[in-house]
This record gives structure tokens, C-alpha cells and sequence, in this order.
């Protein structure tokens, strides 16, 4: 018969719990959405001293407007949901913004990374913008890189929030079907704001 | 006794299968940790605030957790492989490695089938009580999911406690199958360790019947050794009476010639000298003693041809028996072979061998003046063969006479011994002796072959030089 020292379970037990705690904090960190601005009332007035690249008129038609961070691991979920949504309903109007950093000396390898590739490859005509150090991010409230706002044709916010249901995810959740919804009916069906993961655009947001 | 050692069998076998099982996961454990840091780097190496990065959470969850997840059944293994604790330990750990494979992998649903895959490895330990272990440990997993991060494991933010259930009825559903994997693997080893009970009692019967065969070998040998030594002896002290025995023949045959010559020589002189005083019956009777001399003198010149072939060794020399046969055999019969009609065929396999020349002309004349002098048909045939065969030359000497009864095989060849009356062939029976002795002193052996009525054939046998 085999004999167990008495010390061996409590060793154990303390091993497990260890294991569980740690497991518990990494889960809370992956389901753990970043920060997000509450709906603007209006479109963002203050426009005028941003770079004219990055100018952007209130929408006149449909508009959606995609926040991203081109090295955020993430951003690849957001954009794979993004185009398989948009292939399914179409809108007159993408613009995707993609932080990069004002002193960066590769410009070009933050703006044309993998996800805004696949962006541009899949919706040619998306209109991508450089957003020089978060800027227009931060003015229009998206902290989070997968960030989307959708606009109706009279320049109304109707959605806001991210569409995939935790970091990297890319399983259907509430916040896609909303964002579905949105596009497709061209109405606001958000009670509350979906909950976005990834990267901050933004220094000070919670990641 | 047997039951006991199969037991102790079996269970060592088992200790054997845990051990080796534990050494398998103590490379997986290290593996998986190793993997799921790589997985990490390569799917979320580094997370993002603005322009500043920094490493994953995911990789430090890989490294930390993955590490701890590992280090205690590894230390376990280390310390204390084959125990059962340790292979409990090991199931936790192994489950848990495969949440945090599904974790860092983004919670892709093929990551999920490593939960299937470390079920069955698991099973390797054939223990169905270290797969519940790992079973239960897979269904608090995805309760906690479901209770806390619901999206983690089933991709909807709120699930009902029938979801979980779900999740490990399959978990349940493949336990069934390797719970009956592991006993029949149980069943198997027992089997095999009873077999090897008996393939060992076998073996040591086996043995003991070698070593009892090994002794009665021994003791067999003793025991013919002896007997060897006995007729050794025997056949020395034959050896040595068959010499006495010719001696005292030599002797005798040679001191009885002198006074049988005396009494032939002086009846001769009576005959001669006092013929004409003697009646018609004494000289008769002169007569048959005369007669009867001459025979004794006969048959003491060939006994003592006979003892003379034990005392005297010719040297061998090579002997063409064709040439044998034809210059010193036949010229002997030439005058009867005319008269009886005789016809001697020679084979065209006739050898030239290394023999004693003289003896084996003794041979062949002997035979051939048998066929003759017994022959009862209007012309006599002889035929002479011989066919070479393992380490000696097999001769044939047939002929075509009476045949002879079986029941005279063997008597023929004794000394004085004879077929018919005396009155009808001269003799003294004293041929076929000599004949058997000469071929016995080439290491042959003689015999017959006849057929009353159909003739003779003497077979015999010279040894190869």
C-alpha cells in the first residue's frame, strides 16, 4: 500500500489554488474591454487644427469609421469581423484610422501593416487615414484600438463599441450583431455600448 | 504460490507502465510549456499604448503560468515517479496546460482537442481513477468559465448551467471508452504476467528434466563404458583362448600327421609284404584303413590350413580380380570346367583392390569349386559381379545349381560341415571356412541368397584399403 507524506496534499492544494488565481487574472486581463469614450452628442466640432489629411466631414451618407493599431496583436480579430460584416452588408462610406506616432521614422511600415492590408485588399474603397498620435482617435473618443462608429446618413452616431467578444476573439457576439444591425437597418439598436479589446490609441486609457 | 508470483509480476509490469508514463509526461509538461511561450510570441508577442509597447500579457501568462502549471508535476515525477499521487498531480497539470493552451491560442476551438488528446495520454497510466481526476478537472474548468468569462469557452456572454454540462457529457462520453481501454490494458498485463508464470514453471520443469535426462545420460554412459570394458576384456580373453585354441589345433593336427603317416605307411608294408597270406576280407579291411588314414590325414591338413590363416599374415598388395580370376583361378578347373561344361561371366565392374592375393584366389576357388562340384544341370553357369558401395566392394558369385535350404545358411560355414553325403562329392567341408574366414580378415562379412532349384548367390564383402 502506498503511503502519502501529510504534507504532500496541503502542498497540493496550495500548488492548485495558485494555478487557479493566476489563471483567473489572466482571464480577467483577456476579457477585461478598454476604455471607451460615451457617445458623442454630435460630430466632433473641433476638427480645425488637425492636419488637413486628417480632416473629415460630418457624413452625409452611411459611415463607418474603424479606430485601429496596426501592431495591436487584436486588430487582425477586429478587422476579420469587420470585412466579413461589410461583405455581407455594404456601406458607401469606410474610413479606417490607423494610429501612428508623430516622431515615428518608419511612417510607412505603421501605416501599412498586415490588418490595413487586409482592409484595403478586401474594401478597396476604404479610406484609410494616418492618425498622427491618436489625435482624431481621441476626438472622437476611441481609446481602444477596434474602435468602430457608424454614422446614418444624417451624420447621427448609431453605433458605438468593438465587435469582437474579448482579445483577438473572433466568435459571434453581441457587439457584431449590433454593428450588423447598424449598418444594415441604418438604426441605432445599442443600449449599451459593446465592449472593445485591444490596444490603447491613446496614453491614459485602461488596457 | 503461482497466483502470488503473477502478482508480484503484474504489479511490477504496472510500476513499469506508470513510470514509463510519467517520463513521458515529464518531456510533454516541459513541451507544452515551451509551446505555449512560443505560440504567444509568435500570435501576441507584445501589447500597445500608443507608441510604446510592451510584452503580452499572453507571454507572461505562457511563461508564469505555463511554468507553474508544470513545475509541481514535474517535480513530482522527479522525486517520485510511479507513485499515485504523482500521476494525479500530473493529470491536474496536464489539464491545466490545456486551458491555457486554449487561452493563449485566443480560444480557438482546435486548441480545444487537446483536451481530448492529454484525456487519452493520460489513459497510458491505466488508471481509470487518474482519468476522473483529469475529467473533473476539465468540468470545473469550463463550470468556472461559465460562470465567470462564459465568452471564453462558449462564445456567448451568457450560458445556462446546461451548456457546461454539455461540454463534459463529451468529456464523459470519450472517458467511457478509455476507462474501458485501461482495464482491459489491466486485464492484458494480468494475463500476461499468469502466462509468464507458467512459461517459467514450464522452463523450470524443463530444466530439472535436463538435469534428471543429464544424469540418467551420465549414469548410461557410466554404465556402457563398463560394458565396453567388459567385452573389451572379453574380446581379449577370446582373443587370447581362440589362440590357444589354434595353437593347440596347430599342435595336434601337426603331431597326428606323423603317426596317422606310420600307419598308412605300415599297412602299405602289410599289403605289399604279406598281400598274398591274407584272405579276401583282410585285405578288404587293409584296405578301408588305408582308406580311412588317407581321410584323417586329409582333414588334418586342412585344419591345419585353417589354423594357419590366424597364424600367418600375408602382406596386401594390389590385386586386379579380373586378372585373379583369370590366371589363377580358372586354370585350376580348366580340365572339369571342359567336362561339367562350365561357364564362368565375369563382370566388367571387376576392381583392382589392396587384399591378401593368395587368400582371396582362396576365395574365389572355393566358390567357384562349390558351384561346380554341387551343379546338377547339363551346363553350370557362373556369374561374378561386384558394385562398389559406402567404404567397401560388395562381390556376387552366383551360379544356377540345386539351391540350398535355408535352414543351411549359416551351418555351412562350419568347419566340416557339409551338404549331402560323403559318398556323393569329395571334401572334407572345410572350404566355405576358410572362405568366411579370409573375408572376415578383410573386414567383410559373407551370406547367401538361394532358391531350391534356382541356384546360389554368395554375397560378400571386402573392406576398401
Amino acid at each position: 500500500m502506498e503511503r502519502m507524506a501529510w504534507n504532500r496534499p496541503i502542498v497540493g492544494m496550495i500548488w492548485l489554488a495558485v494555478c487557479l488565481a493566476g489563471a483567473y487574472a489572466a482571464m480577467n486581463y483577456d476579457f477585461k474591454p478598454g476604455r471607451l469614450a460615451a457617445p458623442l452628442a454630435s460630430w466632433p466640432a473641433d476638427l480645425s487644427g488637425l492636419d488637413s489629411a486628417m480632416q473629415l466631414e460630418r457624413p452625409q451618407k452611411l459611415t463607418v469609421i474603424a479606430f485601429l493599431h496596426p501592431r495591436c496583436a487584436c486588430s487582425n480579430a477586429t478587422v476579420k469581423q469587420l470585412v466579413k460584416t461589410l461583405e455581407v452588408h455594404p456601406v458607401p462610406e469606410i474610413i479606417v484610422s490607423v494610429y501612428t506616432p508623430l516622431d515615428a521614422a518608419d511612417k510607412a511600415a505603421w501605416e501599412q501593416s498586415d490588418s490595413v492590408k487586409r482592409v484595403l485588399e478586401k474594401l478597396p474603397a476604404a479610406r484609410v487615414i494616418a492618425d498622427r498620435d491618436g489625435v482624431l482617435a481621441s476626438r472622437f473618443g476611441a481609446f481602444t484600438s477596434g474602435t468602430l462608429l457608424v454614422y446614418d446618413s444624417k451624420g447621427e452616431e448609431i453605433f458605438r463599441g468593438g465587435i469582437t467578444d474579448r482579445r483577438g476573439g473572433e466568435e459571434d457576439n453581441t457587439g457584431l450583431r449590433q454593428f450588423a444591425q447598424a449598418i444594415s437597418k441604418e438604426v441605432r439598436v445599442q443600449t449599451e455600448m459593446s465592449p472593445v479589446f485591444g490596444c490603447l490609441l491613446v496614453a491614459g486609457g485602461s488596457s | 504460490m503461482s497466483t502470488s508470483r503473477s502478482e508480484t509480476i503484474f504489479r511490477s509490469d504496472l510500476a513499469k507502465i506508470e513510470v514509463r508514463t510519467d517520463r513521458m509526461f515529464l518531456w510533454l509538461l516541459i513541451a507544452q510549456w515551451i509551446g505555449a511561450v512560443l505560440v504567444a510570441l509568435i500570435w501576441s508577442p507584445r501589447t500597445w499604448i500608443a507608441s510604446r509597447w510592451s510584452i503580452h500579457q499572453h507571454v507572461i501568462a505562457a511563461t508564469v503560468l505555463g511554468g507553474l502549471f508544470a513545475v509541481y508535476p514535474i517535480l513530482l515525477i522527479l522525486k517520485q515517479p510511479g507513485s499515485r499521487y504523482t500521476r494525479h498531480m500530473v493529470a491536474i497539470g496536464q489539464m491545466l496546460q490545456s486551458a491555457l493552451l486554449v487561452h493563449v491560442s485566443g480560444g480557438r476551438i482546435e486548441t480545444h482537442f487537446h483536451v481530448f488528446g492529454s484525456l487519452a495520454l493520460i489513459s497510458f497510466y491505466r488508471d481509470w481513477r487518474v482519468l476522473i481526476t483529469a475529467s473533473v478537472v476539465v468540468a470545473l474548468d469550463h463550470l468556472a468559465l461559465a460562470f465567470w468569462f462564459p465568452l471564453a469557452a462558449f462564445g456567448v456572454p451568457v450560458v445556462s448551467l446546461w451548456r457546461p454540462i454539455e461540454h463534459a457529457f463529451w468529456v464523459v462520453f470519450e472517458d467511457i471508452f478509455l476507462i474501458m481501454s485501461c482495464n482491459y490494458g489491466i486485464r492484458d498485463l494480468r494475463t500476461i504476467a499468469e502466462r509468464q508464470v507458467k512459461v517459467e514453471d514450464m522452463a523450470h520443469t524443463l530444466q530439472r528434466t535436463n538435469e534428471t535426462l543429464e544424469d540418467k545420460v551420465r549414469e548410461r554412459t557410466e554404465e556402457l563404458r563398463g560394458v565396453n570394458e567388459s567385452l573389451k576384456a572379453y574380446a581379449q580373453q577370446k582373443e587370447a583362448i581362440n589362440k590357444e585354441l589354434d595353437d593347440f589345433t596347430y599342435i595336434v593336427s601337426h603331431d597326428l600327421k606323423e603317426p596317422l603317416r606310420s600307419i598308412d605307411a605300415f599297412s602299405k608294408f602289410v599289403v605289399d609284404d604279406y598281400g598274398g597270406q591274407l584272405s579276401q576280407e583282410g585285405k578288404d579291411m587293409l584296405s578301408r584303413v588305408r582308406a580311412n588314414v588317407q581321410r584323417a590325414q586329409q582333414l588334418i591338413e586342412d585344419l591345419l590350413r585353417v589354423s594357419r590363416l590366424s597364424r600367418e599374415a600375408n602382406q596386401l598388395c594390389d590385386v586386379s580380380i579380373r586378372q585373379l580370376i583369370e590366371e589363377e583361378v580358372k586354370p585350376r578347373f580348366e580340365y572339369i570346367m571342359k567336362e561339367k561344361n562350365v561357364e564362368i561371366m565375369l563382370g566388367k565392374e571387376l576392381p583392382t583392390l589392396k587384399a591378401d592375393k593368395t587368400r582371396l584366389a582362396e576365395v574365389f576357388a572355393n566358390l567357384i569349386s562349390n558351384a561346380i562340384k554341387y551343379g546338377n544341370k547339363p551346363s553350370c553357369r557362373i556369374e561374378i559381379g561386384c558394385e562398389q558401395e559406402n567404404g567397401h566392394y560388395h562381390f556376387s558369385v552366383r551360379d544356377n545349381g540345386p539351391g540350398i535350404e535355408p535352414k543351411y545358411f549359416e551351418k555351412i560355414f562350419q568347419i566340416f560341415q557339409r551338404l549331402g553325403r560323403q559318398e556323393d562329392h569329395e571334401g572334407t567341408g572345410v572350404g566355405l571356412t576358410i572362405v568366411k574366414k579370409v573375408v572376415e580378415m578383410h573386414n567383410g562379412r559373407i551370406w547367401l541368397e538361394s532358391e531350391l532349384g534356382q541356384g546360389t548367390t554368395f554375397h560378400f564383402t571386402i573392406q576398401r584399403v
